[in-house]
């Protein structure tokens, strides 16, 4: 989509909403009526301002779906979209600006800001479904107005921990970079690392903005793990790989989410990355039909949490229309069932509005997860772990949600 | 958490981290040679160096890889861009304020900072970048990993230092430096024509600064900010030397990349940048003239 398309969009939006304000101001809610009006606040700029375009365009497939499809006897839905520019207090108002215009849900943002946002979307009881925030922050706080359509870290990096002890690997040297979502992911890998009965040799912090890793680098080989878990953000990684491959040195290394991507691969170099392991979640049951519909909206492959962002505007439209209202409560009443089953699965907004006219319950289907909400609004799935191979990340082994989930216990895995 | 005991592992001596520290060292010396030699002659604290070494590492990177070009020439490209854009920004802003106090010419120097550095990321945006060239396994010399690259840094610093030490030892324009540098007024009532050293100044500050970001960007990679990040064990360096006192901002920079990347063996990694700040309050606490004092302006 070309910047004039979205400059464009974003004008008539505004019109809409003034003239939706106007209107409810004057007392007449005769646009109400027919307009829907959700929130998508997502990082367009700063530090993760990459990753927002995905999640639109996941939105924006959606969007088109349901409103071909006619949500609540054929009104249309538009959304308000807000930039967190990556930043606690830019989300903040953002969060704002969307409660007081009346959004009656928000599709919402990454790690870095969701946080902040839990308190505020609880006192003004409106929902929250995140499609980039893997927090474990999140872990405990969410089911009522929280959701998320990612799994939380803490499910990745026990994928990690998994795969270790797999390999026969014993000791496992932690890097991260130092801040609080790189902490609480490599806490994860460690943690569930020594319920398999790992050791944890240390644990290096590494500083943002710093020159070189190589004496972080001379520590860790010194401790002399088996395997390397290594978390932090593209900037940090590609310094720390860097150093890694100059410093020779031969031990395992493996990546956190943000890097697993082509793209990384092709900053580095094939052979540079070789052999490198990483994480992903396995992409959910009706991820090829979404993969074809998003290339064919958008001339290309979805992108990183583009199909979380598709599945939290599907599940948000479902509930609206199970409880056939566009309201707060229902939505937040009405996620939960129609995300997890039981119920007839279905994998688009048009399947799930006949099942529901048909008198069924649903049990939503997506194309990143099979988003089974459990009782603090977090989603499971299965995770495979991937290595690069002729530059290319390649799955070696996939952990189903149930492995990942029992706590301590022996995993067995399915390969494929 | 449960189960869970955070341990921070120290290292053990290992002789790479004093290669490592001379690396670092030599890019410090580097850059806080052209610093100190701004500062002398024009008596003002100017923020924006750090990210005059960025702009150096860009346009060498811009030479490098978007024309093809080998990194020697690149790297000369970036240094006459960087030696003639100080002189530019010098004409275009700072000499307007040369009459004005310090803080001004400092909080300005902070605007240029800005500038220069949003200027970076609108032309090559916010990512990292490299010099092209594969990343490879270092040989090995009695158990120290030594990169071409860091080879590269340190004789090239060694042959900075030591061109820069004979222009102020050997040359008319040398010796009227560090005349100015000592006192201006007095330098000028001898018929030293300061405005003209002022230009010379920052064509030699500019491309130290401008080849000091290269060497930076050479052993870790490129980014808007990379110069500013820098400053501070620069800065730290030339307190360190004395201000204004070449050979002393040179020592000093050695003695902060090498005591930084030492450090590592007593105190946890994540304190490393804290170092160069200890050893700068145990410099001006014991020797606050500078390590050599007055005697080698």
């Amino acid at each position: 989509m070309s910047r004039n398309g979205t400059a464009l969009r974003r004008r008539r939006f505004l019109r809409l909403a003034g003239g939706a304000s106007a209107v409810g101001l004057a007392g007449v809610g005769s646009a109400r009526q027919n307009n829907i009006v959700l929130g998508h606040l997502a990082p367009f700029s700063g530090g993760l301002g990459w990753i927002g375009p995905n999640a639109r365009k996941g939105v924006g497939l959606a969007l088109s779906e349901v409103n071909e499809a006619g949500l609540l006897d054929g009104r249309q839905v538009t959304i308000n979209r807000q930039d967190t520019e990556t930043n606690p207090q830019a989300a903040l108002s953002g969060f704002q600006t969307l409660d007081s215009q009346g959004v009656v849900a928000i599709i919402g943002p990454s790690s870095t800001v969701m946080p902040n946002l839990v308190q505020p979307a609880q006192d003004a009881q409106l929902p929250l479904v995140s499609t980039m925030a893997g927090t474990l922050q999140l872990d405990d706080v969410g089911g009522e107005y929280i959701w998320r359509t990612v799994p939380s870290d803490s499910i990745g990096g026990r994928a990690q921990g998994a795969y270790a002890t797999d390999q026969g690997w014993e000791t496992m040297a932690l890097t991260f970079k130092n801040d609080k979502g790189s902490q609480s992911f490599s806490a994860a890998v460690g943690e569930f690392f020594q319920s398999q009965g790992g050791q944890i040799t240390g644990q290096t912090p590494l500083a943002p903005n710093a020159d070189s890793y190589r004496s972080e680098i001379n520590t860790i080989r010194n401790q002399n793990p088996d395997v390397i878990s290594m978390t932090a953000a593209t900037e940090v990684t590609s310094l720390f790989v860097q150093n890694f491959r100059e410093l020779g040195v031969e031990i395992p290394l493996m990546l956190s989410n943000d890097v697993i991507t082509p793209d990384f691969i092709e900053q580095m170099g094939a052979d540079t990355m070789d052999g490198m392991l990483g994480q992903a979640p396995a992409p959910g049951p009706a991820f090829d039909n979404f993969a074809s519909k998003y290339q064919e909206m958008h001339g290309e492959q979805p992108g990183t949490f583009s199909g979380s962002s598709y599945d939290a505007m599907n599940l948000i439209a479902l509930a609206m229309e199970r409880a056939g209202e566009a309201s707060r409560q229902a939505i937040a009443q009405n996620l939960r069932s129609v995300g997890a089953p039981p119920g007839q699965k279905v994998t688009t907004f048009a399947e799930g509005k006949q099942a529901l006219a048909n008198g069924s319950e649903i049990d939503y289907q997506g194309a990143a997860n099979p988003q089974n909400f459990d009782e603090n609004g977090n989603v499971v799935g299965p995770f495979s772990v991937v290595r690069v191979e002729n530059g290319e990340w390649t799955e070696v082994e996939t952990f189903s949600a149930s492995e990942l989930t029992q706590d301590g216990g022996g995993a067995t895995t399915t390969t494929s | 958490m449960a189960g869970f005991d955070p341990q921070f592992v120290m290292a053990a001596f290992d002789p790479q981290f004093l290669w490592n520290g001379l690396v670092v060292g030599s890019i410090i010396a580097v850059a806080a040679l052209g610093l100190t030699l701004i500062f002398g002659i024009l008596n003002f604290i100017n923020i924006a160096y750090g990210d005059y070494m960025a702009v150096g590492a860009y346009f060498a990177f811009a030479a490098n890889t978007q024309y093809d070009l080998p990194i020697v020439v690149a790297a000369l490209i970036g240094m006459v861009v960087m030696a003639v854009g100080a002189l530019v920004v010098d004409k275009l802003v700072f000499e307007r304020f040369r009459s004005r106090s310090a803080i001004v010419l400092l909080v300005v120097s902070i605007g240029v900072a800005f500038v220069l550095r949003n200027l970076i990321r609108i032309v090559w945006g916010t990512g990292s970048r490299r010099f092209s060239g594969p990343i490879e396994a270092a040989p090995q010399f009695f158990g120290i990993r030594v990169l071409p690259d860091q080879v590269a840094i340190v004789v090239i610093s060694v042959a900075i230092l030591g061109g820069t030490y004979l222009l102020l030892r050997r040359t008319r324009i040398g010796i009227a430096m560090r005349a100015a540098s000592d006192d201006t007024d007095l330098a000028r009532i001898r018929g030293i024509d300061t405005e003209r050293l002022v230009t010379y100044v920052w064509l030699v500050g500019g491309a130290i600064a401008g080849i000091a970001g290269i060497l930076l960007g050479l052993d870790a990679q490129i980014r808007p900010n990379m110069g500013f990040t820098a400053l501070i064990p620069i800065f730290a360096a030339v307190i360190l030397g004395g201000i204004g006192d070449p050979i002393g901002a040179v020592a000093g920079g050695y003695a902060i990349g090498i005591t930084q990347e030492l450090s590592v063996v007593v105190i946890p990694t994540e304190y490393k940048p804290a170092i160069g700040l200890l050893l700068l309050i145990i410099g001006l606490l014991s020797k606050p003239e500078g390590i050599f004092g007055e005697a080698t302006r």
